[in-house]
């Protein structure tokens, strides 16, 4: 478990928390605030996953989905939303997210998420 | 029940099937980073149990967190349930600047994703208004959900609040739109006008800056001063 993992939310306590968990479970984990941001950095750095908050500020979830899969469509995709029907679930696997999960989602959910047992 | 008082039922009903899904995203949102700290804390008392010091400071910043969000979300679960007490069409004091935050608050993050913000601006601490609450805050979502969807990613949507001679005054400016904006669009003329006089309430649109006004001409009926004005208020 050492990929790298890219953690997508603006709200800063949420970021801050999830990404010292994930970190104290042995993973490598980067931030971001804001979509753009987010996509400035996967062109920077070789990413496993993406866990992105789907309202952002700048795009909207499924905009975001759609442009990560687009450049880099071996990134895995989880999607954490507070709010979503299941035909936008469906759109969001339609567009490309792997997984998607509802808010307040247990850690070892996200970590099965991003690193499926049969994978 | 007649034909009005059916479309003002629908109307209500359009408003909490507007805002429960915002205030379920809010509330979830709070409670992931409620679920969240706990997550850490059973981290840290692992971690201390395996000889590790605590980190003092770092668990007072996270009771804060913790407390913040209980606080954040009281408030939104108190407001909600202050509107379903109002949804009867009895008419009750309240204060138009809370009302207008609250919908400001629960549109912002749908705004957010426009880069859109809105700021609320009023010189007094409060402005009661005597008026029908439900129907209050489905008129100013309306407004604030029409201004938000016409505006040009990037703008700062100002929403001033003034004190009238009767009653108050919702302002929004800050709009920008390719077309002219218009009444209609932003709720369709049968109900906006029962809404309206429900509400005792004029909309109007200014064209040119482009602008909206909401003026609510209903003060609370003065009983004895103000302190009883101020005890039966609708606010927190």
């Amino acid at each position: 478990m050492t990929e790298r993992i890219l953690l997508v939310d603006d709200d800063e306590d949420l970021l801050e928390i999830v990404s010292e968990r994930l970190i104290n479970r042995g993973m490598h984990v980067d931030t971001a605030g804001s979509a753009e941001e987010a996509l400035n950095r996967i062109g920077k750095k070789d990413y496993h996953a993406i866990v992105l908050d789907f309202l952002m500020p700048g795009l909207d979830g499924f905009e975001n989905i759609k442009a990560i899969k687009k450049q880099y469509p071996k990134i895995r995709i989880i999607l954490m939303t507070g709010q979503m029907m299941a035909d936008e679930g469906q759109e969001a696997m339609r567009m490309g997210a792997d997984v998607v999960l509802e808010k307040p989602a247990d850690l070892d959910v996200l970590i099965q998420s991003i690193w499926p047992p049969n994978s | 029940m007649n034909s009005n008082d059916l479309t003002l039922c629908q109307e209500k009903l359009r408003y909490f099937g507007s805002m429960l899904p915002a205030f379920a995203h809010e509330a979830k949102n709070g409670l992931a980073v409620i679920n969240e700290n706990a997550g850490l804390l059973g981290d840290y008392i692992l971690l201390a149990q395996r000889g590790k010091d605590l980190n003092l400071e770092k668990l007072g910043q996270m009771s804060a967190k913790i407390k913040a969000q209980v606080n954040r979300l009281d408030t939104l679960i108190t407001d909600v349930r202050r509107a379903a007490d109002g949804i009867d069409n009895g008419q009750r004091n309240v204060c138009l600047i809370h009302h207008v935050r609250q919908v400001s608050d629960l549109l912002s993050r749908n705004a957010a994703t426009r880069s859109i913000q809105f700021h609320v601006e009023a010189r007094e601490d409060s402005i009661a208004i005597h008026t029908r609450p439900v129907l209050l805050l489905h008129m100013i979502w309306s407004c604030l959900d029409y201004a938000m969807h016409i505006s040009d990613p990037g703008r700062h949507i100002k929403l001033i609040i003034e004190k009238q001679t009767e009653g108050g005054r919702l302002n929004i400016s800050g709009i920008s739109s390719s077309t002219p904006i218009t009444v209609n669009e932003i709720m369709p003329e049968a109900a906006r006008h029962l809404v309206l006089s429900s509400l005792e309430a004029d909309l109007t649109v200014d064209k040119d800056q482009p602008a909206i006004a909401l003026t609510f001409s209903a003060s609370p009926p003065v009983a004895s001063g103000e302190s009883v004005l101020n005890r039966s208020l609708n606010r927190p």
